[in-house]
């Protein structure tokens, strides 16, 4: 399949060559091909997403839209076949968030948030959310390293307000 | 560079994240994380789920009490409200009537010991309630009045009900019904269950109260009269009997069965696409003439000792026929020493119909003479076979049975012999 190839630059300089296709996951880059204020020849600047992050926005990009051909091609693909395809971008997907350190993730949220790629928002939220639940307070402060801003008044009142969640 | 931390996410993002926690209970928790998070939750625009497991939680009343405070505080509507439940005990009500307030999407009540629930009034008023489900009950009255007035989905799992009256007083009070799964594991007094719902697209029964009793003289099944049904789905291990009336919209069907289906079944199907059915019928399980022209793919059971009967009618009877499946499920095991009876084979060779299989497994395959017959008979009149399945059993007879399926005549060219 041949398609169009539009430039990205990161608020760093960086430059990455990216398919039309996998591009328009992105809704911003999207509508802005719609609406052709995409120049061929100059690429397209992305002031909020540093070079790193953009490489890894445009990696998971280039990763789905390689699924949803896929798709179109297979169109008749059985029930376990669909399962085990499922199932290849699940654990990419898990090898993916895995392989990044928290601050990234925070990064790539934000970088998704802003080119806004539903797709890869609630795959970082899901991720974030998962190292979240079945943790005490204390451990989601350690974890993502924030400061109890509490008074110990404060704290035993938000536990007596709440008690049925603490227990 | 500064360091990006959570701190620097803004609050939609914050929001999105507490919707992805799996429980109420666990969002409200994050209450104590930091001051920025304190009263985020009450900014939730759904609660996704508001879970209470007696077994686990370590009093009523902190619940309770917080439960009421809580819809005191905020108006948010609950998606789903799942209640876990030694007993009956009357808060039920109040908290039904706390989640319809708040637009419950979904309700679901399991009681660990079987207890009677009258199902609350509050219920029939509530317009945003589209699935019920409903575990481990008993249900033998109704409030006067009673009505689901916009329930699509409902689950009955191990519900035992008063009557036979009972079920249809449920059911025929759910206007806009769409979806029913029926899960009997204990007896009750239901001798007949009858489904009569003309907005059914999808019904899923499993009925295993054990192994089939020897008293035959009781009657024990379903009633199904469900016209736009498409999805139908009965795996019964204790019924002697169902029955139903045409359903022309049925496109997928999984059966299994131990009772003798009557011969209308199949032929009440006429849409059907996809259909995988075990039963001990000896007979075809339809009446000559049926024709289905959209069946695609059909998976048979050789548990039955008809097997051979149905699938050489439906060679005839289903030219688009793409794929067939033959397995042997367990449910019917005991049986395996049964001889096949093989009272007839297709008497026309039929010319269209083998034109467009493609794919062709068999599990468990003996390699007995019946079967090797089926098998010389497809491999050698399936012209577009692309692929032949066959799964057989390490033994004595291994060798030989490899042997004989390598060496039989295979009318397409291309088709491709694989051994599991």
């Amino acid at each position: 399949m041949s398609s169009n190839m539009i430039m990205l630059k990161s608020s760093d300089g960086a430059s990455f060559e990216i398919e039309e296709a996998a591009a328009r996951k992105s809704k911003i880059i999207a509508n802005m091909i719609e609406v052709e204020c995409v120049d061929e020849d100059k690429a397209i600047p992305l002031q909020n997403v540093t070079g790193n992050i953009l490489a890894l926005v445009i990696e998971y990009c280039n990763k789905h839209i390689v699924d949803d051909d896929d798709d179109v091609a297979t169109e008749e693909a059985s029930e376990e076949e669909e399962e085990a395809k499922k199932k290849k971008v699940d654990d990419w997907e898990a090898e993916f968030m895995n392989s990044m350190s928290l601050e990234t993730m925070f990064e790539l949220l934000l970088a998704a948030n802003y080119l806004n790629i539903k797709s890869l928002i609630d795959l970082v939220c899901q991720t974030i959310a998962n190292n979240i639940k079945d943790k005490t307070p204390e451990e989601v402060r350690k974890i993502f390293s924030i400061e109890n801003d509490f008074t110990p008044e404060e704290e035993e009142e938000i536990r007596k307000e709440n008690a049925w969640a603490f227990g | 560079m500064e360091k990006v931390s959570m701190n620097d996410l803004p609050d939609d993002l914050l929001l999105k994240i507490l919707s992805l926690l799996p429980t109420f209970k666990e969002i409200v928790a994050t209450s104590l994380i930091s001051k920025r998070w304190r009263d985020l939750w009450k900014l939730l625009p759904v609660i996704p789920l508001l879970k209470f497991d007696e077994k686990s939680s370590s009093s009523n009343d902190t619940f309770k009490s917080f439960v009421y405070r809580s819809f005191e505080l905020n108006n948010q509507p609950i998606e789903k409200l799942h209640l876990k439940l030694y007993l009956y005990y009357s808060d039920i009500k109040a908290w039904i009537r706390a989640a319809v307030y708040r637009r419950v999407r979904v309700l679901r009540i399991d009681f660990f010991f079987s207890s009677t629930l009258k199902l609350p009034s509050c219920l029939s008023k509530c317009t945003t309630l589209e699935t019920l489900q409903l575990c481990g009950l008993s249900i033998n009255s109704f409030p006067r009045g009673f009505r689901l007035p916009s329930l699509k989905s409902l689950h009955l799992l191990s519900v035992k009900f008063f009557s036979n009256e009972s079920v249809e007083r449920l059911l025929s009070n759910c206007p806009v019904l769409e979806n029913l799964v029926v899960n009997k594991e204990d007896y009750d007094s239901v001798r007949i269950f009858n489904i009569d719902v003309p907005t059914l697209k999808s019904l899923s029964i499993e009925n295993s109260k054990g192994e089939n009793r020897g008293n035959t003289n009781e009657i024990n099944g379903f009633g199904i009269k469900a016209p736009s049904l498409m999805y139908l789905n009965i795996k019964d291990t204790f019924s002697n009997f169902i029955m139903f009336e045409f359903m022309p919209e049925v496109i997928k069907a999984d059966i299994e069965v131990i009772f003798d289906l009557s011969e209308k079944f199949i032929g009440s199907l006429p849409s059907i696409q996809h259909l995988s059915f075990c039963s001990l019928t000896s007979k075809t399980p339809y009446h000559r003439g049926c024709f289905f022209f959209y069946l695609e793919h059909l998976e048979l059971c050789t548990c039955s000792s008809g097997w051979w009967n149905l699938l050489a009618s439906m060679l005839n009877d289903a030219p688009r026929l793409k794929s067939i499946k033959l397995i042997k499920k367990k449910l019917s095991s005991a049986r395996d020493n049964d001889q096949m009876t093989r009272s007839e084979e297709p008497t026309v060779v039929p010319k269209c119909s083998l034109t467009h299989l493609e794919n062709l497994e068999w599990r468990e395959y003996k390699g007995t003479e019946e079967e090797v017959e089926v098998a010389e008979y497809i491999l050698a009149n399936a012209t577009c076979l692309k692929k032949a399945t066959f799964s057989i059993r390490f033994g004595d007879e291994y060798r030989n049975v490899f042997r004989k399926l390598k060496f039989m005549y295979r009318v397409s060219k291309t088709c491709q012999l694989v051994f599991d």
